[in-house]
């Protein structure tokens, strides 16, 4: 018994100052979260509001309000009428959470627009999902109503699993939105 | 291990830049080397990142050196530095927010980066902070310059620009391979065998000035 205890006080000593200095790290780093993150999120909010005018066509300022597919952002002109919808989602890309803004029409039945919030996919192949010239393509309103990756949204080669990835959030988002209009 | 003797923190310093070179001399720290010079801005943000953690790491492990058991120092390295990195990465979101989108995940990814942990066990973790602190500002210096170098030069053959303003005329065709993955790879390895032919080319001259049987490069180039 003595000797477990002699050897659990030798285990104790030789990490003392690794346990210290998880202690003081944590701490400070904690502290720094605490400081930093309202601002961080104050960042992304403003790249998210920036964006809004590019997303709704006409639209000049926006609110967030509560919907069945968690916030959305309502879009108005200069005389407060409704523009449209920017609603934030995710999807699963292949290095990570891809974070997307969708620009819907009033109606919310067609897609006025896609921005890419936030994405770490490969550099260079999976992240060309940010490349405009890609994400206007969803502007052209599918016909059956839901876009097919190859067909109304050409796959990026070499990152297939990104670009489904994209498509079927916007796919996602058309569906949980496009259920019996409801006011919201 | 507690000897303070080695190099002075003048020597730590200028060794740093050019002689011993983290990137061109001593092939370290290659993955953002790669993977962030697709334009200088980038790189330049990378390399401050970089040797502000470099920095103090390097000073904070100086100060805690007679306190490091030989088992446990690695952790304690590793520990120290991803607290700094963890910091950069919250400081960068909440201050510099485009250049940290821009980076993504190569920011956290400075954790894992040799070069800090290499400068930790073969200086902070054996010289004072003065030294500790030269050491890490020297070799901090030549990583910036490694990744600016690569940075200018794929972002000027691949986009035409520099720091985003055009400089080369509208008609360059573009090159975008260079900023693509393989380009970091093209633009590394004949910067690498540039600087060699240059330093050989250098020893040759000062081991054998009449450049007869140089080892090796050709004495021709060598001479000019």
């Amino acid at each position: 018994m003595n000797a477990a205890l002699a050897k659990c006080k030798l285990h104790l000593k030789r990490s003392a100052l690794l346990l210290c200095l998880s202690l003081i790290i944590g701490v400070s780093l904690g502290a720094a979260d605490l400081l930093l993150s309202p601002r961080i999120l104050a960042n992304r909010e403003a790249e998210t509001t920036g964006q809004i005018p590019a997303l709704v066509p006409g639209s000049t300022h926006s609110r967030r309000q509560t919907s069945p597919a968690g916030d959305i952002h309502a879009a108005f002109n200069e005389t407060d009428a409704l523009q449209g919808w920017v609603l934030p989602v995710s999807g699963r890309g292949f290095a990570g959470p891809i974070e997307l803004l969708i620009g819907l029409t009033p109606a919310r039945e067609r897609v006025t627009g896609v921005y890419i919030l936030a994405q770490s996919e490969t550099p260079g192949l999976g992240s060309r999902i940010t490349s405009p010239t890609w994400l206007n393509e969803f502007k052209t309103r599918p016909e059956s109503g839901r876009y097919r990756l190859g067909r109304d949204i050409d796959g990026l080669s070499g990152a297939t699993i990104s670009s489904a990835a994209v498509v079927d959030a916007v796919n996602q988002a058309l569906d949980t939105l496009a259920k019996p209009q409801e006011a919201f | 291990m507690n000897s303070e003797s080695g190099p002075t923190p003048t020597e730590r310093f200028i060794n740093g830049i050019l002689p011993e070179n983290p990137v061109f001399r001593q092939l370290l720290g290659l993955c953002p080397v790669l993977a962030v010079t697709a334009s200088l801005a980038s790189a330049l943000t990378m390399s401050a990142a970089v040797l502000f953690v470099l920095l103090c790491a390097n000073v904070c492990i100086s100060l805690i050196r007679h306190l490091l058991r030989p088992h446990v120092r690695i952790v304690v390295f590793t520990l120290i530095i991803a607290g700094f990195v963890t910091l950069v990465d919250l400081l960068m979101g909440a201050f510099f927010y485009p250049m940290s989108k821009l980076l993504g995940p190569y920011l956290p990814l400075i954790i894992v980066n040799c070069i800090i942990i290499c400068r930790c066990e073969v200086c902070a973790s054996r010289q004072t902070p003065l030294h500790a602190a030269a050491d890490a500002i020297g070799q901090g210096l030549g990583f910036t310059l490694a990744l600016g170098a690569l940075g200018a030069v794929r972002e000027v053959l691949g986009a035409g620009s520099l720091l985003g303003h055009r400089v080369l005329p509208a008609a360059w065709p573009e090159q975008v391979v260079m900023i693509l993955p393989p380009g970091a790879f093209f633009a590394f390895g004949l910067l690498l065998a540039a600087l060699n032919a240059l330093r050989s080319a250098r020893t040759a001259r000062r081991l054998n000035p009449s450049p007869t049987e140089s080892l090796a490069w050709k004495p021709s180039e060598a001479s000019c």
